[in-house]
């Protein structure tokens, strides 16, 4: 009677530990399958290599002789929506280039929001470190905003105009020189084409 | 007899008042603002070993000023003459109104640079681009199927008053461009490092100034070299000089063209309106 009771006991123990096993195991599975809830740009990146269906973007950074903007390729992850894709590329322009171009957004900034309105004006709402941790200057600036207004044109045709907002205000300036209230239009005048970067070497070496 | 020496006494007398008003006029003296960017809170750039560029844009400032007196005939203001902050709409309200309440003949604007990236220094000139300007029409356009009639007429009016002021620095565009390339060409006669770009931009303190005006950078305040440069007494001369003399180029370029010296009357209505950007 005992030996029978103690023989259900390690059965049902064993069940038990068994059903553990299998439900710690499914838990696992579903973590290693399903990633992290928040998209990175790495992961993009890979599953851009594995063949996933990719979008193809000209990014604007800054050129190597600091005077102007120079495009870079990049595949990024391709988005449902047209405005998906908008902050896909803006957030692989935040990220920074790949190679020898310099960024020209703090890496700290993110985008709050984007909206595009009726008349083809791209409203961008940046978050306050656009602002307060730009390096400042003139050329600064226009290589910020340029790199934001040239991408965004010249990668989404229903783009004409961008607008940046900071926290959802409008502001006059981004460092005091460039002005920022109204929208801005494409300028291809500080694109740099990559003949004239041949050679050009910085003066030092560049600051972090 | 009487009645005609009555008349002459009064002829005389008007004479008098007359040619004692013009002696004491005289010919209006040039107006020339110069503005030394940012200023108390807003410190523009800062160097690497921690320059900052309002202190070294208000000494530019200060000593192009002295260097103008010295030349020219000249009434200076500056916007800004010591460690404050004045906002960018308030410095053109003073550009302005600086001849007795009638805008100024020429505005410089000192400015140093900064990028991230590549350490790199030369200087640069701008002044005011056209832009994407809001086109009336569509407004209204726009507008008018949602507002009432009268309030539609009042913000009507509000957007052409806008849109002038806005606009205001398109009356100058020759001017504008004349100034650049004349200081452009006198800095690059003057100092080592190379004149990077003399172009237009879309600058928030150039939109609604209505006289010539430019925005010099002097140089890159965010290359060690260009901090070591902007600190000494010695380039800070020079830029003054340089600019002092880029503007008497101006001044000469004007008088050969429209044969007469700007600032002795607004030439803004008589000069050709020239799109150059």
């Amino acid at each position: 009677m005992a030996s029978k009771a103690m023989k259900t006991f390690l059965i049902t123990l064993w069940a038990l530990a068994v059903c553990a096993l299998v439900i710690i195991a499914i838990v696992l599975l579903r973590e290693l399958l399903s990633g992290s809830s928040e998209f990175t740009y790495g992961q993009a990146r890979r599953q851009a290599e594995e063949g996933e269906l990719t979008f193809d973007a000209t990014l604007l950074f800054g050129a190597t002789n600091g005077q102007g903007l120079a495009r870079e390729k990049r595949k990024v992850r391709q988005r449902d929506t047209d405005l998906d894709q908008i902050k896909e590329v803006l957030d692989s322009l935040i990220y920074g280039p790949h190679g020898v171009l310099v960024r020209t957004i703090p890496d700290r900034a993110k985008v709050n929001s984007a909206f595009l309105l009726p008349d083809n004006t791209l409203v961008l709402d940046f978050s306050r470190e656009l602002q307060t941790l730009h390096t400042g200057g003139t050329t600064g600036e226009i290589l910020t905003v340029y790199s934001i207004v040239n991408t965004m044109t010249m990668n989404f045709k229903d783009v004409e105009k961008v607008q940046i907002l900071i926290d959802g205000d409008e502001i006059d300036t981004l460092a005091g020189h460039l002005d920022l209230e109204q929208p801005f239009t494409r300028d291809t005048r500080w694109i740099i084409r990559p003949s004239e970067l041949t050679g050009a070497q910085p003066l030092e070496t560049p600051s972090t | 007899m009487k009645s005609g020496l009555v008349l002459l006494v009064i002829v005389m007398s008007i004479l008098a008042f007359c040619a004692s008003t013009a002696s004491a006029s005289g010919p209006e003296k040039l107006c020339i603002v110069i503005d030394a960017g940012h200023g108390g809170r807003e410190t523009g750039s800062i160097g690497p070993n921690g320059l900052k560029e309002k202190d070294v844009v208000l000494d530019v400032a200060q000593r192009l000023r002295d260097e103008l007196k010295k030349k020219l005939d000249v009434r200076v203001v500056l916007t800004r003459r010591g460690e404050y902050h004045v906002p960018l709409e308030h410095r053109a309200n003073m550009a302005n109104t600086a001849k007795e309440g009638r805008p100024a003949d020429l505005l410089i604007s000192i400015h140093a640079d900064a990028c991230r990236g590549p350490a790199v220094n030369g200087f640069k000139v701008f002044y005011a681009s056209k832009r994407h300007e809001f086109d009336l029409d569509e407004i209204i356009q726009m507008e008018g199927a949602t507002v009432v009639e009268d309030d539609f007429r009042a913000r009507r009016r509000d957007l052409v008053e806008s849109a002038r002021w806005d606009s205001l620095y398109r009356k100058h565009s020759y001017g504008n461009s004349l100034l650049a390339s004349s200081i452009g060409t006198a800095l690059e006669n003057r100092l080592a490092i190379p004149k990077l770009l003399v172009a237009p931009a879309v600058l928030r303190l150039l939109r609604g100034l209505d006289m010539p005006a430019v925005i010099v950078e002097i140089g890159f305040l965010s290359s060690t070299a260009g901090e070591t440069m902007l600190g000494t007494d010695e380039y800070k001369d020079t830029c003054a000089l340089a600019i002092m003399e880029g503007v008497i180029s101006y001044l000469d370029e004007v008088q050969d063209t429209f044969g007469r010296v700007a600032g002795t009357r607004r030439p803004a209505e008589s000069l050709t309106e020239r799109e150059l950007d």
